[in-house]
């Protein structure tokens, strides 16, 4: 036997590692269109609740605006002055007011509209994870194995 | 064979391959041509559109959370060109519903040119009005749905714009907003900036891929006013009644804290309904006739007297015990002063020149002050200068003084009981201030506080000086008190010390001198004389059942004062102190 003879596989098999390789690329190419295609149909969707939402808002906007108006129509002064009326209120006299002093009132104050409701949920609902950094998480679980 | 099938397979990849070179000469031919610029605005167009986002108009409360200014939904009502079936319908039910022009609107409807695709007929509907056309809409379509005579076409385009609750009431100090959405008077046109917020103007792409979270366009700022309502609407009523039962041609009443400034009410007549501020135009003259009590210098007359006095006491030219003999007459500068009735009234201290309103008295007390020293007194009590009051328009008023071309040294007789010298009501309230606070002078202002970002900013008050001491302040204090007691006993009320001042001031006519028959009947007050919570002026124009404000002014100054008692929730002097002593 000659050692240098050269060994060639046999062409089937040559034709077989051809056709698996074409066979791979075409798998992997067919994975990343489908990965894309998954990614990009979900970011679309997402995309479009997010336009529906804005207009969402946007409504819900211009909905609390008329309720607000609404609501002080109800509450107008004129309003008010026609249902007393019919209900046999007036104003009182100054000499038919008692006063009862009470220790420590000072009075009516005018209104404070700082909507303390709103900011608190806001900051209820939001999870925490939407808004620490990886090394605000880290620092925190490493207190809390700390602590424990 | 080979041969003949080498040959097909070229020709078919020479076909193929000039096709290929063709598609690649024509892209290459459409982006380099002279249209490819329309192309790309056309793609442009379909790609996204450009949107202005206007923040909704920050909203006005008053003291106690009332709403004065709000928003809400209004429509403005178009058409789609194209998909218009039937347009004589169309203006038809518009001109049924919402008053549109018939022949205006189907003209407007056919003339539209060939590339408008939507044509604006109206704006500003309101949504009830829409609703009707919505309703009227679903019921022909309903009934006739293969008939032409249908409303295709007609649309709905939801947007916010102004609305005041309570209409009239303090309409002189809210103002208005028009439709191009600018202020106009008041508060309004003062803060117009604040409330309007800014707009914004954003991509918004068609393809959902490249949405963004469109920005948060933060709402105009809230505004939160001094006004107290049920003050403001019970002195607005007590007003219009003033002027029907004295026969007054117009008026004005402000009520202010006389220890901040802070204006509780502020009513004057005309008033406008703010809902339908349109009629501007139909309802005052002129602009100076939105606020008086701001916009309008007139010659307060004796009202000017507590002024003239105060000085002279923090100068210490007079006191409360110096007398003065009264002869019913006094020269100065080459003219001669009379009282108003024409009267002597003998000896009287100063508290009896107050009560009576002597002009004699106090043309007496002003020589004897000096033009300097009067002059530089007035200044600083703010008369000839406007107060700064935060409502837009405010007027200065004009007080001669020695060295202008028109100043005469009888001016400083005549300016002494507030005649030739004009003011604003707000500025003799300002200047008053400084007799009710202990010398200090308050500027006085209708915005309470903002409130933005959530955050509520309150202002705190602003002092404008202190022209006299805290003890000629009390001084005075006792004798106006003292001195309403007696000739304007209409202007007290059982239970509680008041301090004030009539005044009755001849009017100028246009031909130079003072109308015999018309004045301008004033008051100013104040109370409870040792803690002032509230101070009251009154201007009733032309009154012509009296010509005496002590007649007409005063009583009205009582009405006003019990309803700011009621409101404020001010006990009766006897239970204040009592309380006050048992601290």
């Amino acid at each position: 036997m000659n050692a240098n003879r050269p060994i060639l596989q046999a062409s089937w098999r040559v034709r077989q590692q051809k056709v698996g390789l074409v066979l791979l690329a075409l798998v992997g190419a067919t994975m990343i269109a489908a990965l894309y295609l998954s990614v990009s149909s979900q970011a679309t969707l997402v995309g479009r609740e997010i336009q529906v939402l804005e207009g969402q808002i946007s409504l819900t906007r211009e909905s609390n605006a008329n309720l607000k108006t609404e609501l002080a129509r109800l509450l107008s002064y004129d309003e008010i002055q026609a249902r007393t009326d019919e209900l046999g209120f007036r104003p009182a006299k100054t000499r038919e007011v008692h006063y009862i002093p009470i220790p420590g009132y000072e009075g009516k104050e005018p209104i404070n509209l700082t909507d303390d409701t709103a900011r608190n949920i806001n900051t209820s609902f939001l999870p925490v994870e939407y808004s620490q950094s990886l090394f605000e998480w880290f620092g925190l679980r490493t207190q809390r194995g700390s602590s424990q | 064979m080979r041969k003949e099938f080498t040959w097909r397979s070229l020709s078919l990849a020479s076909v193929f391959a000039v096709i290929g070179v063709l598609i690649i000469v024509q892209m290459v031919r459409i982006q380099t041509s002279t249209e490819a610029a329309d192309f790309r605005e056309q793609a442009n167009n379909y790609k996204g559109w450009i949107e202005n986002i206007y923040p909704a108009r920050g909203e006005i409360y008053d003291r106690n959370g009332k709403l004065l200014a709000g928003n809400q939904s209004v429509y403005e009502v178009g058409v789609t060109v194209d998909d218009i079936e039937n347009a004589q319908s169309i203006a038809s039910i518009l001109s049924t519903v919402i008053d549109l022009d018939y022949v205006n609107t189907l003209d407007a409807i056919n003339n539209a040119s060939e590339e408008q695709v939507y044509l604006s007929l109206i704006d500003y509907v309101s949504a009830e009005d829409v609703a009707e056309l919505q309703r009227i809409q679903r019921d022909i379509e309903e009934e006739n749905s293969t008939s032409n005579d249908n409303l295709s076409g007609l649309n709905y385009r939801e947007h916010l714009a102004r609305s005041y609750p309570e209409e009239a009431i303090a309409s002189n100090v809210v103002g208005f907003v028009n439709r191009s959405g600018r202020g106009y008077f008041g508060i309004e046109e003062k803060y117009n900036d604040l409330l309007a917020g800014i707009p914004v103007q954003v991509w918004i792409p068609a393809d959902p891929n490249r949405v963004e979270e469109i920005p948060q366009v933060p709402d105009g700022t809230t505004l939160i006013l001094t006004l107290d309502r049920e003050l403001q609407a019970k002195t607005e009523e007590i007003l219009d009644q003033s002027l029907y039962n004295y026969g007054a041609k117009a008026g004005t009443i402000v009520v202010m804290n006389p220890q901040n400034g802070e204006i509780l009410a502020m009513a004057s007549t005309p008033r406008l309904n703010l809902v339908n501020f349109s009629q501007y135009e139909q309802v005052f003259d002129n602009a100076s006739e939105y606020n008086r009590a701001i916009n309008m210098p007139y010659e307060p007359g004796s009202v000017m007297k507590i002024l003239t006095m105060a000085a002279a006491l923090d100068m210490g030219v007079v006191t409360p015990q110096t007398g003065y003999t009264d002869t019913g007459v006094f020269p100065v500068g080459g003219a001669i002063i009379k009282n108003w009735d024409q009267e002597a009234w003998g000896y009287q201290d100063m508290t009896g020149c107050l009560r009576h309103s002597l002009n004699v008295c106090m043309a007496w007390i002003a020589v004897q002050m000096g033009p300097d020293n009067f002059y530089d007194y007035m200044s600083k009590f703010g008369i000839g200068h406007p107060t700064g009051i935060d409502l837009s328009g405010e007027a200065g008023g004009r007080l001669k003084i020695p060295g202008d071309a028109d100043w005469y040294p009888v001016d400083l007789a005549t300016n002494s009981f507030g005649q030739g010298v004009t003011a604003t009501p707000i500025q003799i309230m300002m200047a008053s201030s400084a007799i009710a606070n202990e010398g200090k002078m308050v500027t006085p202002h209708v915005l309470y506080g903002m409130l933005r970002d959530g955050k509520q900013y309150d202002f705190p008050p602003q002092n404008a000086g202190s022209p006299i001491s805290k003890e000629t302040a009390n001084t005075l204090n006792e004798m106006l008190a003292n001195s309403i007691v007696g000739e304007d006993a209409t202007a007290t009320l059982p239970g509680y010390r008041l301090a004030g001042k009539t005044g009755t001031a001849q009017i100028p006519t246009e031909y130079g001198w003072y109308s015999t028959e018309e004045t301008n009947a004033s008051f100013i007050g104040w109370g409870p004389v040792d803690d002032p919570q509230f101070m009251i002026y009154v201007w009733l124009e032309r009154p012509t059942t009296s010509i005496w404000a002590s007649k007409t002014a005063a009583p009205v100054f009582a009405l006003v004062a019990e309803e700011s008692i009621r409101v404020l929730n001010i006990p009766p002097d006897i239970i204040r102190l009592q309380y006050a002593a048992g601290q």
